[in-house]
């Protein structure tokens, strides 16, 4: 999973938001670091959709405009979840290897 | 509207309509908010980044359908056979045109340096260009030199050519059994010449007592058809990608009945035309191998698209098999498309009238 993928199910995990909610907590999310294109975004979102890890929650119009809300769907929670257990293995495997590194202080 | 939202409506226009018409609201939407947030990017990079958005999404294909995929590559490779066969049309289209009977005659009756009996023939070939072929009588004293001067002397530009002369084996050989008998020494000459685009075979046989001669003419390679080839290949393998992309999308979001006939049809015409497509590459292989050796093998260049000229391309089969699957195929996918198309127009009519 690359890593706006991540962000991007991470942002939705906690509450369904629209495309600019999105890349505003993609970017809170990253600390600053990732700051996703609105063709990126929608090209995720659809490809995301598309593979059963979103949908699309409602749809409001404000002043005219159409925005339209997505959240997890129990597939991307649990796609989200595989994901983060993985992450968390392969920082604990590289805290280990870090801990052996000959000389390190310990 | 705004000018900016305005901006933003054409931008998408390098989106799929199908994606415009799914996203494109949502879309502006979300630029305008981060415009107004003062989040949004530089507008000419903006731009450059929905133009490339849109493009990539023109050329993506419908996630966890490997029938998608299949098609789209089976696709890309049958139009990029039918692109290359357009190409070389176009840079045959840019040749000189073959010359009439009647100067074919004439041009026979020069080399031959009298009148005499002639015959001109005309064989189209599904593998190589046009070309056609005079033949005459001549003098049993003829020989290359005073012809190739006869055509100088009209403009020609001459090469040097070749002599060679076969002599009857010695009663004794142990070749006599195994080739039969040569009863006569035959010396034969063989030169081409250019002139205006054209360029010319000049034969000649001479035996005791006759000699027979024949122009062959041919349009000259043009520099073209490479570049041609090579343009329509690639196009072509572009519009059969494009096409079938937007068809996945068109009938992933059909009803099953008719996903199941738009997807048979466009594999159906993807079959038919697999035996034209299959001609053209073989005709562009030929094509390949004797490139840059027109001198080692006299006669027109191959060309892809000859292979839609009726002839025994594939022994079995009637002459024209090779047209008419062409025909056929493309009957079929345009259908393909139709079915496609007519689906969406259904459907947007049916939510007008809901609406």
């Amino acid at each position: 999973m690359q890593e706006p993928t991540f962000l991007i199910l991470t942002a939705l995990a906690a509450r369904p938001l629209h495309g600019y909610g999105v890349i505003q907590a993609v970017e809170e999310l990253s600390d600053g670091d990732v700051r996703l294109k609105v063709s990126t975004l929608y090209s995720a979102l659809d490809r995301l959709a598309e593979q059963g890890l979103t949908e699309v929650d409602h749809e409001e119009a404000v002043d005219g405009r159409l925005r339209r809300y997505y959240r997890l769907s129990d597939g991307g929670a649990a796609a989200l979840a595989a994901q983060v257990e993985r992450l968390r293995r392969h920082a604990a495997t590289a805290e280990t290897q870090l801990r052996l590194r000959p000389g390190l202080a310990r | 509207m705004t000018g900016l939202e305005r901006r933003y409506r054409r931008l998408l226009l390098a989106y799929p309509g199908s994606y415009r018409r799914r996203h494109g609201d949502e879309i502006t939407t979300t630029l305008l908010e981060l415009a107004e947030a003062g989040g949004g990017r530089p507008p000419r990079r903006q731009a450059w980044q929905l133009l490339a958005g849109g493009l990539r999404q023109r050329f993506r294909l419908p996630a966890r359908r490997p029938l998608a995929w299949l098609g789209a590559v089976l696709a890309a490779v049958t139009l990029a056979a039918f692109g290359a066969a357009a190409g070389s049309w176009l840079a045959s289209a840019t040749q000189a045109g073959l010359p009439g009977d009647d100067s074919n005659l004439a041009l026979v009756t020069l080399v031959a340096g009298r009148d005499g009996e002639r015959a001109v023939t005309r064989s189209p070939s599904p593998w190589a260009g046009r070309d056609a072929f005079a033949t005459a009588r001549a003098g049993a004293d003829w020989t290359a030199e005073p012809a190739r001067q006869r055509l100088q002397a009209l403009g020609w530009h001459t090469e040097p050519g070749t002599v060679t002369t076969i002599r009857p084996l010695p009663d004794d050989s142990p070749l006599r059994d195994a080739l039969g008998p040569v009863s006569l020494p035959t010396t034969t000459y063989r030169f081409l010449a250019e002139r205006d685009g054209l360029t010319i075979q000049v034969f000649g046989s001479v035996r005791e007592g006759s000699a027979d001669v024949s122009v062959d003419v041919w349009p000259t390679a043009t520099p073209l058809r490479w570049p041609l080839v090579i343009a329509g290949l690639l196009a072509g393998a572009l519009a059969g990608w494009l096409v079938a992309a937007a068809l996945a999308y068109r009938l992933r979001a059909a009803g099953p009945a008719r996903r199941r006939a738009g997807t048979a049809l466009f594999a159906l015409g993807l079959v038919v035309l697999a035996a034209p497509a299959e001609a053209f590459f073989s005709n562009l292989a030929r094509m390949w191998r004797d490139h840059g050796r027109m001198g080692a093998n006299f006669g027109p260049e191959y060309t892809v698209h000859s292979a839609l000229t009726p002839g025994n391309f594939y022994t079995s089969g009637p002459p024209w098999l090779v047209l008419a699957l062409t025909v056929a195929g493309a009957s079929v996918l345009v259908a393909a498309i139709a079915l496609t198309l007519a689906r969406r127009a259904a459907g947007q009519a049916q939510v007008a009238v809901a609406g």
